[in-house]
């Protein structure tokens, strides 16, 4: 695989980087489509000035929708620290500081996985501090005419 | 910076600078954005007020950029990617390379018509 006739083979040997490098190209493919049908969705089909928390709410209602962020947030999250390795380990020569930077990288990607994981698989919108107050519809503002008009009786 | 063209490596070389400079910016821009979705989980009045900072008319052109890198990198990777499992369309590499500047083009008027037209311009207009 990757053997051509230019130059050093592009493809890694074995052990750890061959399976980053494999993952890297098929969670790619996979991503092709999960995240322009994504967004597409959010900002094609509908405006993204348009979406509401109602909108998101009853997304999550069922588990497809649910199940479609997190894989794409797991292989997103998976496929973007693996380039960002290659990057850094390309760029930065210095031991130390590559590892304090890898180190970071490895830190962010484990936090915001979790942190959104979490945030998808535990939305809630029936308990009462999620749900939209209805307490913002208000009267129909009465004419106070008691000034103009002498005849008028307001009633509290 | 037109140095940049004179060196060997023409499209190739091109096609895999803007890739890893597309993919940091959506490294940069994912960061933000499951923090600022994360705000579902705290209520209906943080959610819409992380929302509102997407909110601004001139945004909408951040917002287009952002779709433009996206498809830039999705494109690109998936030239990478088939090339990488099927070792002998690697030879056709600077067609795929224009097959795909085409479809990048397209999509791109497609998308400026959706996102920027239909929003922004049509409403000037009026």
């Amino acid at each position: 695989m990757s053997r051509n006739n230019y130059g050093p083979k592009a493809q890694p040997s074995s052990g750890i980087e061959l399976i980053a490098w494999w993952f890297t190209r098929v969670s790619g493919l996979i991503l092709l489509f999960m995240a322009l049908i994504h967004f597409s969705m959010m900002h094609i089909t509908m405006d993204s000035w348009n979406i509401t928390y109602e909108w998101v709410a009853q997304r999550y209602s069922t588990p497809f929708w649910k199940t479609y962020d997190i894989i794409m947030l797991v292989l997103a999250m998976f496929h973007g620290c693996n380039g960002v390795r290659y990057v850094i380990d390309d760029y930065i020569r210095p031991q130390g500081l590559r590892v304090a930077l890898n180190s970071l990288v490895y830190v962010a990607t484990l936090a915001l996985l979790i942190y959104g994981s979490v945030g998808i698989l535990t939305f809630n919108p029936l308990l009462p501090h999620m749900q939209v107050e209805k307490s913002n519809v208000t009267e129909p503002a009465m004419l106070d005419t008691t000034a103009i008009d002498s005849t008028s009786v307001v009633t509290q | 910076m037109l140095e940049v063209l004179k060196y060997k490596g023409r499209e190739g070389m091109l096609a895999w600078a803007f890739h890893r400079l597309s993919g940091l910016a959506i490294f940069a821009f994912l960061f933000a954005h499951i923090i600022e979705m994360s705000m579902l989980s705290y209520g209906p009045k943080n959610f819409e007020s992380a929302l509102n900072l997407y909110r601004y008319n001139l945004l909408r052109f951040a917002e287009y950029g952002l779709g433009l890198v996206v498809l830039y990198h999705a494109l690109n990777g998936t030239r990478i990617a088939l090339m990488d499992i099927f070792d002998s369309i690697q030879v056709f590499q600077k067609k795929l390379f224009y097959i795909q500047m085409v479809l990048f083009t397209l999509l791109a008027i497609y998308g400026f018509y959706e996102m920027i037209y239909k929003t922004v311009i049509a409403n000037f207009i009026k």
